[in-house]
């Protein structure tokens, strides 16, 4: 186990050189650089002495090499649309509302996905699975910030039950001894429906597959209960897939939407994964991609070494199961 | 296979220390008590004031809220990106509000009449090169130090200096050769930021010395805004960045600010300038422009801009007896929205494809279905009726009207019978929202529909439209764009034309009307025909297509009062007049807002 997971941080180390030198590569073959101005260009002059101020009129391997220099110590530089703070700073201040929005969201949409695909499951081919079927369907396919607009017109304009906007700290909205803000209600309603379908699609296809197992129809036909066959033997047994959908959706959801973010006016790290490209802000994009890579590889290694505990015959790096 | 495996307890165990790690985690994410935002301060008490009265002194109207209820209510995007408060350290990335921490040396009433703000007064010398502007004695920053004329041209040398990398730094060298002197040498780095052509003669005068001749001069003055020349010594450029630093000799002043969160600004009770307000608060709302409109229908915010109405909001409010009436629609920045095309090379050499693409757009149902009439009026020449030397008679209309057998007949003559061979275009647009790519689509599928040529419309991310825009040669052989004043003289809009400027297109007769009419004193009804003459030629020659002139507006809230925006201007347009920075100080919250 040591040996596979050195093995993979190696691996992962070696995933995140490649994915700093393809983005590197990308964003300065890009048109446009951080100092084309929206109406009119700097004077040759002037631009040739922001470029120098800011070390891009070197070479670009000398920049690449510059910059990975400080990377290794953790300094991803300044922002250039954020002159008053370090990358470093902007992210760490940014990605604590974007985890709890995006934990959150994975709570309620596994939540709410695995009760509508075992319900499915449950039910197979009936009214009641199409009826999911639909709405996990639905759920997929309407964007985020669809759902969002929708949810504010008749929840906060129309009804004015919840804020429209907003994501208060924890701290500031406890009931008994539990955080909860109105104003979390809507942002996560709205991030978690896509991810639940999918789940919810999931779900319902690995449970129905476990369904028609041997072991399944043996357990019924030794006249297990229902509740007993589906919470011992079916959903147990089902948790494979399960993770698999875990491992693709969690860095998704942990790293933020624009769409979700701007909508609500939560203040948090989303909105840069856009912004920073149409800045053309190059510290700032390589930062997030080193982030994104980062946070894919570790939670594909999560998964692996999940799936061992999750379920005892499974063996990692070749080995083979008892 | 089965499932026996589960059943003991080192497996249950794991699965459900694996469900207990999602669950803690959540908890933790949701638990964990960031610390509580500070308690506001309270508001200083006004000692025996009555509460119908502002920290200058001025009783509000009798419809005015209480004073400690005059908040107003703006909103913010929240995708923008923002870096400065300061307009000398960068124009296109402000934060909201930024102009309400100084005064302009002057501004713009509301028929566009250039006013003193800080400035008592302004002359040329006898040369006409040198401009003295006197400033008003017993302005003051908020921490009581005086406002003088070194703060101004430590505003114009920073802004200068290479190493601000002032991205509004193409303004004062597009003025050429009316710019100021030594703009782009400084700027350059060629000589140093103390060698610009502004100067202090003593504390309360400014000296502004230009390359050569410019009459706009005290117009282009209106940005102005100055830093506190103490405060960047002792803090740098972004000393009002943060509370602790932050200084204004403006209206108002920073109380708390959280980027992309929360932006809040008092009334500054050291303001001794022109435009004292009546509220006492701004609450600046973080939220995307998507969410505005939904944010104002809820009450949570005062003002919104046309930019952010959508078609279907448009019906809405136009439909709404209450939001009608309170729908300020003005000219804003005299924005005309055009196409532009590389005249150097085929197949936009030619006149006559030129003359049959502008004359190829229906602009009238443009307009009316697409754009909507209350966001706009069919354009056929650069300068908007309303701007001076502006086409107000319709004496320019024949030249680009619509007329579809006029336009193929052009064609023809320029080798493409029927669109018989002529290449298939691209038409770039500058990274625009639906609407406006709509408008686009539209003005295209006109032009495809008469003379039978295939165009698509590409929507391009900004800087790489402006970087084949810039290109020289340009890179850009069909576009579309709009462009808004930065000053109100024809050597503005018009100067963007001269073949030294954006675009592709060169008439030595036009540059030469234009250079000449720029810098001619003296003479003002002369100036006003050559401008007029040059507009003629850029339609006849077409320069450019041009579509449609655009009405901006904002929808206000009932209760948001104000004679200043409310009351119309000598054109019977009510509204918030671009460059009146006086405006701010008329608005108020009525009394209606609690019925």
């Amino acid at each position: 186990m040591t040996r596979y997971v050195t093995g993979r941080i190696l691996s992962l180390l070696f995933v995140m050189w490649i994915v700093s030198m393809v983005t590197f590569a990308m964003m300065h073959a890009v048109p446009g650089g951080p100092f084309d101005e929206t109406k009119g260009r700097l004077p040759p002059a002037a631009r040739e002495n922001i470029l120098r101020k800011y070390g891009l009129d070197k070479p670009y391997h000398v920049q690449y090499l510059n910059y990975m220099k400080n990377a290794l110590r953790l300094d991803f530089g300044i922002p250039f649309s954020n002159p008053t703070a370090t990358v470093t700073e902007v992210i760490v201040s940014r990605w604590r509302v974007t985890a709890q929005v995006g934990i959150l969201t994975v709570l309620f949409a596994f939540g709410g996905g695995i009760l509508m695909g075992v319900f499915a499951a449950y039910h197979q081919n009936s009214l009641v699975d199409n009826a999911v079927t639909f709405l996990a369907m639905l759920g997929v396919v309407i964007p985020s910030f669809v759902v969002a607009l929708w949810l504010i017109l008749i929840f906060a304009v129309r009804l004015d039950l919840v804020p429209m906007r907003g994501w208060s700290n924890s701290g500031e909205c406890l009931i008994g001894d539990v955080a909860f803000c109105s104003d979390w209600i809507l942002p996560v309603f709205a991030y978690c429906i896509g991810p639940m379908g999918v789940i919810g699609r999931y779900t319902r296809a690995s449970i129905v597959d476990v369904m028609r197992q041997d072991y399944t129809r043996t357990a019924r036909a030794k006249g297990v209960s229902e509740r007993m066959l589906m919470f011992r033997h079916v959903l147990r047994n089902a948790q494979i897939p399960m993770i698999t959908a875990l491992a693709t959706e969690v860095p998704n959801l942990m790293t933020g939407s624009i769409f979700i973010e701007s909508t609500f006016s939560i203040n948090g790290l989303g909105k840069y994964f856009v912004t920073s490209v149409f800045n053309r802000d190059y510290p700032m994009i390589m930062a997030l991609f080193l982030l994104i890579a980062f946070l894919w590889s570790l939670t594909y290694l999560l998964s692996d070494l999940a799936y061992t505990w999750v379920d005892p015959r499974v063996r990692l790096g070749g080995a083979q199961a008892a | 296979m089965n499932a026996h495996w589960l059943r003991t307890p080192l497996a249950q165990g794991r699965l459900a220390l694996l469900l207990a790690v999602i669950w803690g985690g959540t908890a933790w994410a949701a638990c964990v008590a960031a610390p509580p935002a500070a308690a506001p301060e309270a508001m200083p008490e006004e000692e025996a004031a009555p509460d119908n009265m502002t920290v200058f002194g001025e009783t509000l109207p009798d419809d005015a809220l209480p004073y400690s209820q005059q908040v107003y209510r703006v909103a913010c995007s929240n995708t923008a990106t923002q870096v400065t408060f300061d307009f000398a350290v960068s124009v296109y990335q402000r934060i909201c509000s930024s102009d309400l921490f100084g005064d302009a040396l002057v501004t713009l009433d509301k028929d566009f009449n250039v006013r003193p703000l800080a400035a008592d007064s302004w002359e040329p010398t006898a040369d006409g090169l040198t401009w003295h502007i006197k400033i008003r004695e017993g302005q003051q920053w908020s921490d009581g130090v005086p406002l003088t004329a070194h703060d101004y041209v430590a505003t114009y040398q920073l802004s200068a200096n290479p190493e601000t990398g002032w991205d509004f730094s193409w303004f004062y060298g597009f003025l050429e050769p009316g710019g100021i002197k030594n703009w782009n040498q400084v700027i350059a780095g060629e000589l140093p930021p103390e060698e610009l052509g502004v100067v202090a003669v003593d504390d309360y005068t400014l000296a502004i010395t230009t390359e050569d001749l410019f009459p706009p001069l005290p117009g282009v003055l209106k940005f102005s805004w100055p830093i506190a020349a103490h405060a960047v010594a002792e803090h740098g450029p972004y000393y009002n960045s943060s509370p602790e630093t932050s200084v204004s000799s403006g209206p108002f002043m920073l109380e708390s600010y959280d980027p992309g969160n929360e932006l809040v600004l008092v009334a500054n009770p050291m303001y001794k300038g022109l435009r004292p307000p009546r509220i006492a608060r701004i609450e600046h709302v973080y939220m995307a422009p998507g969410t505005e409109f939904l944010a104002f229908q809820a009450g949570e915010i005062d003002n919104i801009g046309y930019e952010v109405l959508s078609p279907a909001d448009f019906d809405l409010v136009l439909n709404d007896p209450v939001m009608s009436q309170n729908y300020l629609r003005h000219f804003g920045d005299f924005r005309t929205d055009y196409l532009l095309w590389d005249t150097f090379n085929p197949p936009f050499d030619s006149l006559d494809v030129r003359k049959a693409f502008a004359k190829a757009i229906n602009r009238e149902p443009i307009v009316e279905n697409v754009f909507g009439s209350i966001k706009a009026m069919p354009a056929r020449s650069m300068l908007m009726p309303g701007y001076p030397s502006s086409d107000t008679e319709g004496l320019l209309d024949q030249y680009q009207a619509y007329d579809c057998p006029a336009a193929q007949e052009h064609l023809a003559n320029a080798g493409y019978p029927g669109g018989e061979g002529f290449p298939r275009q691209e038409m770039w647009l500058r990274n625009e929202g639906p609407a406006m790519a709509a408008v686009f689509q539209a003005v295209a599928a006109s032009i495809s529909e008469c003379l039978n040529v295939d165009i698509e419309v590409s929507n391009k991310d900004g800087k790489v439209y402006m970087d084949a825009l810039n290109a020289k040669p340009t890179e850009l052989t069909l576009g579309a764009v709009s462009y808004g004043m930065d000053f109100l003289d024809p050597a503005n809009l018009l100067g963007i034309w001269v073949s030294t400027g954006r675009h592709t297109w060169l008439n030595p007769e036009f540059d030469s009307l234009v250079g000449e009419a720029s810098s001619l004193v003296g003479d003002p009804e002369r100036r006003d025909q050559m401008f007029r003459d040059a507009q003629e030629i850029l339609v006849d020659d077409a320069g450019g297509a041009f579509i449609a002139h655009r009405w901006q507006g904002n929808l206000v809230q009932s209760w948001i009062q104000g004679e200043a925006f409310r009351e119309p201007d000598s054109q019977g347009i009510a509204g918030f007049h671009w460059g009146d920075d006086t405006a701010i100080s008329d608005l108020y919250v009525s009394n209606a807002k609690e019925e």
